[in-house]
């Protein structure tokens, strides 16, 4: 009789329409449009080298140091690269992106050719040497121009400042030498082996959301199985199969069936965008299993009074669930933290927030104790949750139908 | 079989049903015939154990009905008012759902099934699923995951409302069939026509009680009315119609748009009287009709409003 109640409304979970849209479509869309908006984000926060164009010209070639300090920024193996002539004057692009160098030097032959590169915006500004001194070029105000401008000026005072040592007491440069090394008197240590970045709690707080939406599941199981919310209800009622029963086989096929859907979610979030959830998939479909059992319980729970409209029931789960949703970071990065310091009951009771904080923990920590800490207060959500209705299911005659 | 004694329901202020008394026998079909609101309802739902109540007993095959009777609700089979199937099962599916929960036995079950397909002549439409089936099919399928475990007893509540012609005499034709195979039947309706057509015994209620109980021939035997009479005779003097209101045998008698209607009283025949008067007056003659009396008339006369108010 379990494996026929339990079969059936699995049938019936995965024959809904509605269901199907708000637990496995929607997610699925709305973590498509999370990762077009974000990488787009994450380019703009990616620093690039900046593209600029030097003048090899006579003077140049002259100024061995200079040389050596811009090949230096451009690239850290520069020194190793080959130099060719290409053709329109330009003889070579020193380096690429990849390599994270402050400069992206195209050298030039002549001024000419490098003011048709500004002009064209492939450059953001020309370094050429005039009387001996660096002389920046630029046609527009902007952050490169800035950092080129202050890397010439940081250039020019150093070179200065040793020339002024050389030419006054040469012996003092061996003990000056230590000034011009920038010291570093702290160190960035990681605690993890992640970097720690804020887009991958969007997605979390969205696995967070399709938990709670399993309250859909959830009120479904109370109205069918209520004789005061439906007919099959009443029917199901008067049978010799016990409701208790009846809602523990219904329960568990609504966990099982959110659960499947989740994964289908998750394998897509995670294999098709490529989000990183740590290292095993193993913890996180353990969060996702407990998560999605919390949200049945919550739907269950808010449908089993009488006195509510089906309506009102149904608001109530959909507010619900955005606002914890809201309060985990799904729409405002951050605000997770923010409502941890000023409100830590309301976190900690926020199944959302345990969510996406026990799969962050997976994601950044490389401990379990918050992740288990996490998984615990889930538990004891969704046991407080079922026994409650379990404890209104059971009364078994009603005063009205 | 079925013992209801001074059940008493209420709704707030409203008695529901007030001091119901009910026995149903072995193998019979009985009737629960009122008006909406009369409280049919309410007494299955009660003797069901779904309904909580505040006074009364309910004994089902000589055991208390309680909402653990798990032992007496396996023997039960109820078909609700209200089509209580899944839109997202097909037919066969939900038959064997509502079958499942009273028999586990995979294989039995699977017979079962296709019995009550058959019985209900479903067994086409095994594959559809229940919103695209008319209002006749559906009401089928409710009296098949009603009964597609073979209870000894079945609750049937108002199973025709809203079913065409021609389907409400299909399920009245299977009721009858199950109660031949040995089910005893409990059939709430306000269709007359429908309880006179099946119920061995019938009860009529009002305002949650008893009215009147019986065959149907006891019940109409309770009541001064015997058959009615419509008789179309254009131009019907005043006076002879006070000639027809003082024949023996008749009880009231009218003239209303060239018809003669009139009532006898039970056991007399007066209608060649009638006739002979009306054929000495030279008056002519056309369409006559002869009624026995209906449960309505018994309704109307006992409680003085028509069934369907």
């Amino acid at each position: 009789m379990f494996w026929n109640c339990f079969s059936k409304y699995t049938l019936m979970a995965l024959r809904t329409r509605s269901m199907i849209w708000w637990t496995f479509l929607f997610p699925v869309c709305l973590s498509t449009l999370f990762y077009f908006t974000f990488s787009s984000i994450d380019a703009t926060d990616q620093f690039h080298s900046i593209p600029v164009a030097v003048v090899r010209d006579q003077e140049m070639e002259q100024d061995a140091v200079f040389l050596q300090v811009l090949e230096a920024m451009s690239a850290p193996e520069s020194s190793t690269r080959k130099v060719s002539e290409t053709s329109d004057d330009v003889l070579t692009n020193h380096s690429s992106e990849e390599k994270d160098g402050l400069l992206s030097v195209t050298w030039t032959a002549s001024v000419e050719s490098a003011q048709e590169l500004l002009e064209s915006g492939d450059i953001t500004g020309i370094i050429r040497l005039e009387n001996g001194l660096p002389v920046l070029s630029v046609t527009e105000n902007g952050l490169n121009q800035t950092i080129l401008k202050s890397f010439l000026d940081q250039y020019l005072q150093m070179r200065t400042a040793i020339q002024d040592i050389l030419a006054e007491n040469p012996l003092a440069i061996l003990s000056a030498s230590s000034m011009f090394q920038l010291q570093e008197y702290t160190q960035e240590v990681s605690i993890s082996k992640n970097e720690a970045t804020y887009t991958v709690n969007y997605y979390y707080a969205l696995i967070a959301m399709i938990c709670l939406y399993g309250a859909f599941y959830g009120m479904s199981v109370v109205s069918a199985l209520q004789g005061n919310l439906s007919p099959q209800g009443a029917l199901r009622s008067v049978s010799p199969y016990s409701r208790s029963r009846q809602f523990l086989a219904d329960m568990a096929s609504s966990i099982a069936t959110h659960f499947i859907i989740l994964i289908l979610v998750l394998l897509y979030i995670r294999y098709v965008l490529r989000i990183n959830f740590g290292s095993s998939m193993l913890p996180v479909l353990l969060v996702c299993l407990i998560g999605g059992a919390v949200g049945v319980s919550f739907g269950a729970l808010i449908t089993v009074p009488a006195c509510l409209k089906a309506g009102m029931k149904e608001a109530i789960i959909v507010c619900g669930s955005l606002i914890c949703s809201f309060f985990s970071g799904l729409m405002m990065s951050g605000i997770n933290y923010t409502v941890a310091q000023k409100a830590p009951l309301f976190a900690m009771l926020n199944p959302c927030a345990r969510i996406t904080d026990a799969l962050y923990c997976l994601y950044y920590y490389d401990g379990y104790d918050r992740y288990f800490q996490n998984i615990a207060i889930l538990a004891v959500m969704f046991l407080v949750m079922t026994s409650i209705t379990v404890y209104f299911i059971r009364r078994h005659q009603y005063e009205s139908i | 079989m079925t013992e209801v004694t001074n059940l008493v329901k209420r709704y707030k202020d409203l008695i529901a049903l007030d001091h119901f008394n009910l026995s149903v026998k072995d193998g019979e079909i009985f009737g629960l015939l009122g008006p909406n609101g009369s409280g049919k309802t309410t007494a299955i739902n009660c003797i069901l154990s779904l309904l909580k109540y505040d006074k009364g007993e309910i004994y089902l095959f000589g055991k208390p009905m309680t909402p653990e009777s798990y032992d007496i609700k396996q023997k039960i089979g109820v078909v609700m008012q209200n089509v209580a199937v899944f839109n997202e099962l097909t037919v066969a599916e939900n038959v064997d759902y509502f079958c499942g929960l009273y028999v586990g036995d995979q294989k039995k079950r699977r017979e079962l099934v296709e019995e009550a397909l058959v019985f209900t002549s479903l067994q086409d439409y095994r594959k559809f699923r229940p919103r695209k089936l008319s209002g006749g099919l559906l009401r089928r399928l409710n009296i098949a995951c009603g009964i597609a475990h073979k209870p000894e007893l079945i609750f049937l509540d108002e199973p025709t409302v809203a079913v065409d012609p021609q389907s409400r005499n299909s399920i009245l034709e299977g009721i009858r069939r199950l109660n031949q195979q040995g089910a005893t039947i409990v059939y709430t309706s306000h269709y007359m026509e429908e309880v006179e057509q099946i119920c061995s015994r019938i009860m009529i209620m009002d305002h949650g009680h008893e009215v009147a109980t019986g065959t149907k021939e006891e019940l109409k035997s309770m009541i001064r009315t015997g058959e009615k009479l419509t008789i179309e005779v254009p131009g019907l003097p005043e006076a002879l119609l006070q000639q027809i209101r003082k024949l023996d045998g008749i009880l009231t008698a009218s003239y209303d748009g060239e018809k003669l209607l009139a009532s006898c009283r039970i056991g007399d025949h007066a209608i060649i009287e009638v006739l002979d008067l009306l054929r000495k007056n030279r008056l002519v003659l056309g369409r006559v009709f002869s009624e026995p009396p209906t449960l309505n008339d018994v309704f109307l006369e006992i409680t003085g409003k028509q069934l369907r108010d």
